[in-house]
């Protein structure tokens, strides 16, 4: 169980730098917006391996909210990018 | 024991899948070829670690907390995805793979459709901020029900223009598993998929997009259809005009398997939801 806590741990904070590299060279808004989705994933994921390897369920709720939050700001972003091709 | 260990490997396999995707992050060439890489192994990879988070808070509140988090994931993750995927390929400015094979016609422009909108159901949308709610607070206790009833129908009602339309009525169930089942798969074979992309060179990666003809279908199925090819293998969905769809595909090559899979997701879907294949009115589409 340790182990497998473990190599996921060191599995998401590798992926959660490969998402900020992404987000910090760009080059488009896009890019940096696709990014910053996969990073609250990998938090969501986190919060998976957090609650599995301490059975402490307290902030299970707070998935849903990580999840709801990409969506929105993936939205307001994509309609960002079209207001500002109009123009 | 059972449940450490099986809620355990679920998320070691969503770290696997996620850390794959953010590699591809960094290793596919454009926006575009990105995408593939976070609609497919993240979210599959955030659905594998939350169905193991899930299975150990148990009872209500997990099952319940897995429930909405796999719907907003189908619902909402690849429409958010379409639309940024939509608004980037509309930018002169957003920088395209040199390796990709670009359209022969022009993709056509957004332009806002004006939609008759058609009324939703205000019960729809009150019940799923209910189920939002009773997940939220994972138990069913009457204070929190109640509190829930009330929270959910003075929402509803304050944004009633946008409540859903209750999905067309399901008159074949036994196409309608076949279709879970086959997109399933799908899922499966396009997460696979994006993970051997990754052995390529950046320049070996072909990137397409594809106009694919669509037959009649209800907004309800057409919001199906275009929810569920962003996870079958190598497209996401950028443009929907006068019955055509315009997808992205990861790799040019595979292009008429790929158009082959969408014709197949759309007949399982209209077998299951449809079985009617005579023009919607125009009212209807989109």
């Amino acid at each position: 169980m340790i182990v497998a806590t473990t190599v996921s741990g060191v599995l998401l904070v590798l992926a959660a730098l490969a998402a900020l590299v992404r987000v910090v060279r760009g080059p488009s808004v896009a890019d940096r917006m696709v990014a910053l989705d996969t990073l609250l994933f990998v938090g969501a994921g986190g919060l998976g391996l957090h609650i599995v390897a301490t059975g402490d369920t307290t902030y299970l709720a707070v998935l849903v909210v990580a999840i709801l939050t990409a969506f929105i700001s993936t939205v307001i972003v994509a309609r960002y990018i079209e207001e500002e091709t109009k123009r | 024991m059972i449940v450490d260990i099986v809620g355990g490997s679920l998320v070691v396999v969503g770290s696997v899948l996620m850390a794959l995707g953010a590699f591809g992050l960094l290793r596919f060439p454009d926006v575009f070829t990105r995408m593939h890489a976070a609609t497919k192994a993240a979210t599959v990879g955030v659905i594998a670690a939350t169905t193991g988070a899930s299975i150990e808070a148990g009872a209500v509140g997990g099952a319940l907390i897995l429930l909405v988090v796999i719907a907003l994931l189908f619902l909402s993750g690849p429409l958010g995805m379409s639309l940024l995927a939509r608004a980037a390929y509309h930018d002169p400015e957003t920088p395209r793979a040199p390796s990709t094979v670009e359209l022969e016609v022009d993709l056509p422009t957004a332009e806002s459709t004006p939609t008759n909108r058609v009324r939703g159901s205000t019960p729809l949308l009150a019940l799923w901020l209910l189920l939002v709610w009773i997940a939220a607070f994972g138990s069913v206790a009457p204070n929190v029900v109640v509190s829930g009833v009330i929270v959910a129908a003075v929402v509803a009602y304050t944004f009633r223009v946008l409540a859903p339309r209750w999905p067309g009525s399901l008159r074949h169930p036994v196409a309608a598993w076949r279709f879970v089942a086959y997109f399933i798969g799908q899922m499966a074979v396009s997460t696979w998929d994006v993970i051997l992309a990754l052995r390529l060179r950046p320049d070996q990666i072909r990137p397409a997009v594809l106009e694919v003809p669509l037959r009649a279908l209800t907004r309800n199925e057409v919001t199906l259809l275009m929810n569920s090819l962003s996870f079958t293998p190598g497209t996401v969905a950028l443009e929907l005009h006068e019955h055509h769809l315009y997808v992205h595909v990861l790799d040019a090559r595979d292009s008429d398997r790929t158009v082959q899979d969408i014709i197949m997701m759309e007949s399982k879907i209209i077998a299951a939801f449809g079985g009617d294949l005579t023009p919607a009115q125009s009212g209807e589409h989109r």
